[in-house]
């Protein structure tokens, strides 16, 4: 395969210039950056390791629910007593006020980015579907 | 085999027993909240996928290192490769210690604090500074497994700098972008190490067959060649339901669908792999490369199925995709490595009664694996059914509809680790005992031989 350098130099090349694309469009849909409550939602749904048991857009564990839009079901004090003192499989979590105040901000603004379910008038023909215009 | 080889691999296999006993207990936990409530799940289950990453990936860079020595005209130095099982050690242990305390931080399948991935990126440098010899890989008629091993140690440590992007503001501090990259990350890392076992895999066919001409030529290149572009663009189906840029998906979809290439190749090749297997000297070591060609077609079958969207919407968030990760890393890479341990660990040609053994053991846990697999699905299915967009999403209803088949998830997990164990034992007091003639092979006298 004599023309292997130069065909595995234009993959990766097409590799990285892919990448930057991904990361460039892949921004939340209110635009700009997480604010700093947020921020400490983020940080704390990472240090509980909510992500062994939950869901967000269906990536994560499977003991409990997704909670992508859980903001849009649920109100903030249901949320929060869920949180501090558990359900018959979720432990209590003893949050401080800002981190219980960020994870509801983290939430909210997952929940703002979209639903976690795809329409049935989303769906192609072609077995593909369209979430959002590029 | 050097000491720090035979520690790295002796390592791994402890992480593969852990791996399957916290996987039983973390199973235990799920289906008896009452027994839950003294546990945490959320714990298990970190010590379960860190456990089984490090078991493949740090059997994998093993097995690969014992290969690479053989076939290398200059292999790593022994100090430098002394130097990343070092630091993969510290790494792993930290990775523990963090866990046992239940301090956490990172993203999944990498839940211990970030300052810890500092360790295992310096382990990461060091092995592709010391691999990593691209101009060997490509050039000439350099065997396909040369190519393999060069993208797979490369792309470890590029993988594992993505993943950890999210600790950079501009990345971490946009929702979407964070779960995109991380899942991004996640396909590519998953991708570096199949590059990884499969070429250490089509070494090990060329040693027991002796035909060199099985890793070089068009299609052993040309599958390559689809496999790499897999690890650097397949990774989007992790994420088609996320709402991003349409491209991205489609993309995927377009990039997944040309593995049934791969698909159709195995199955009409299979029939053709049998003979070799019936007639070996190695009988073991072949009904283990047996066992993941199998699972490579049934793991491959149900990625495809699962990669449509129009599918994947169904099944997305439902236990079919733990199916297709335990599938694969149980099956495909866990099966591979066994199969390369036990040639490098000469377990054919000993004692009728251990043979009898690691047969039952394999046949237990590839019957058991069988088991987990099918009720994994069953649960996929029920969740399926049970959630948007065609149940209302209950989480009792959900929990209620899975607790059944996941009660057999458990049953299929335990044969799963009675049948391995034996294997894992007797590997563990070859590395630690019985020195194979394999291992003392030079770079030399098997390239004389081979190359």
């Amino acid at each position: 395969m004599a023309s292997r350098p130069p065909l595995a130099a234009a993959t990766i090349l097409l590799f990285v210039a892919y990448s930057v694309l991904v990361y460039r469009v892949t921004e939340d849909p209110q635009g700009g950056q997480a604010d700093g409550s947020v921020r400490t939602g983020m940080r704390v749904w990472r240090e509980r390791n909510c992500q062994a048991c939950h869901q967000l857009y269906g990536l994560g564990g499977f003991m409990g629910p997704d909670l992508t839009n859980v903001a849009d079901r649920r109100d903030s004090t249901s949320i929060k007593i869920m949180i501090q003192y558990g359900t018959q499989r979720m432990p209590p979590h003893q949050l401080s006020g800002p981190e219980l105040t960020g994870l509801l901000a983290f939430l909210r603004r997952v929940n703002s980015t979209g639903s976690a379910v795809v329409p049935s008038g989303a769906v192609h023909w072609t077995g593909t579907y369209r979430r959002r215009a590029p | 085999m050097s000491r720090a080889t035979r520690v790295l691999l002796l390592v791994s296999l402890l992480m593969l027993l852990t791996t399957l006993a916290f996987g039983l207990v973390a199973a235990v936990a799920f289906v008896s909240p009452t027994i839950g409530r003294f546990l945490h799940f959320e714990q298990l289950r970190a010590i379960h996928v860190s456990a089984a990453l490090f078991w493949i990936i740090g059997g994998g860079v093993g097995v690969t290192y014992v290969f690479a020595v053989r076939v290398l005209p200059f292999p790593p130095q022994p100090r430098v490769w002394r130097g990343f099982v070092v630091l993969w050690m510290v790494a792993v242990s930290l990775a523990f210690v963090a866990y046992a305390l239940r301090q956490y931080g990172g993203r999944e399948y990498w839940e211990f604090p970030p300052s810890i991935g500092a360790v295992f990126l310096a382990a990461f440098a060091i092995l592709a500074a010391a691999f990593w010899k691209p101009r060997w890989a490509f050039s000439g008629e350099a065997p396909a497994y040369l190519l393999m091993w060069t993208t797979g140690i490369g792309f470890l440590l590029t993988a594992f700098v993505e993943q950890n992007l999210y600790l950079l503001p501009w990345f971490g501090g946009s929702v979407l972008r964070e779960i995109a990259v991380q899942w991004k990350s996640n396909g590519s890392m998953v991708g570096a190490w199949n590059q990884l076992i499969y070429g250490s895999s089509l070494y090990l066919m060329v040693q027991l067959s002796g035909d060199r001409s099985i890793a070089v030529g068009r299609r052993v290149y040309l599958f390559w060649l689809l496999g790499f572009t897999n690890l650097l663009f397949n990774w989007g189906h992790h994420f088609y339901s996320l709402p991003t840029a349409d491209w991205i998906r489609h993309v995927a979809y377009a990039v997944s669908m040309t593995e049934w290439l791969v698909f159709l190749d195995v199955v009409r090749e299979f029939r053709r792999r049998i003979v070799p297997a019936q007639r070996s000297a190695r009988p073991l070591v072949h009904r283990f490369l047996l066992g993941a060609e199998w699972w490579v077609a049934v793991n491959l079958f149900l990625a495809l199925i699962i990669s449509i969207p129009a599918v994947n919407r169904f099944t997305h968030g439902t236990h079919v995709t733990v199916a297709h990760a335990m599938g694969t890393t149980i099956g495909i890479n866990s099966t591979i490595l066994l199969a390369i341990l036990g040639y490098l660990c000469a377990v054919d040609g000993g004692t009728a009664v251990r043979e009898r053994v690691l047969k039952a053991g394999q046949s237990t846990a590839m019957v058991g694996l069988g088991v987990m697999f099918a009720a994994l699905l069953c649960a996929g299915y029920g969740k399926a059914l049970a959630s948007p967009p065609v149940g209302p999403g209950d989480p009792q209803v959900v929990m209620r509809v899975v607790l059944g088949p996941m009660r057999v998830v458990f049953v299929g997990g335990a044969l799963l680790l009675v049948g391995l164990m034996p294997v894992i034992l007797i590997y563990a007091k070859s590395l630690l005992l019985a020195p194979s003639p394999l291992w003392k092979r030079t770079a030399h006298s098997e390239a004389r031989s081979i190359d």
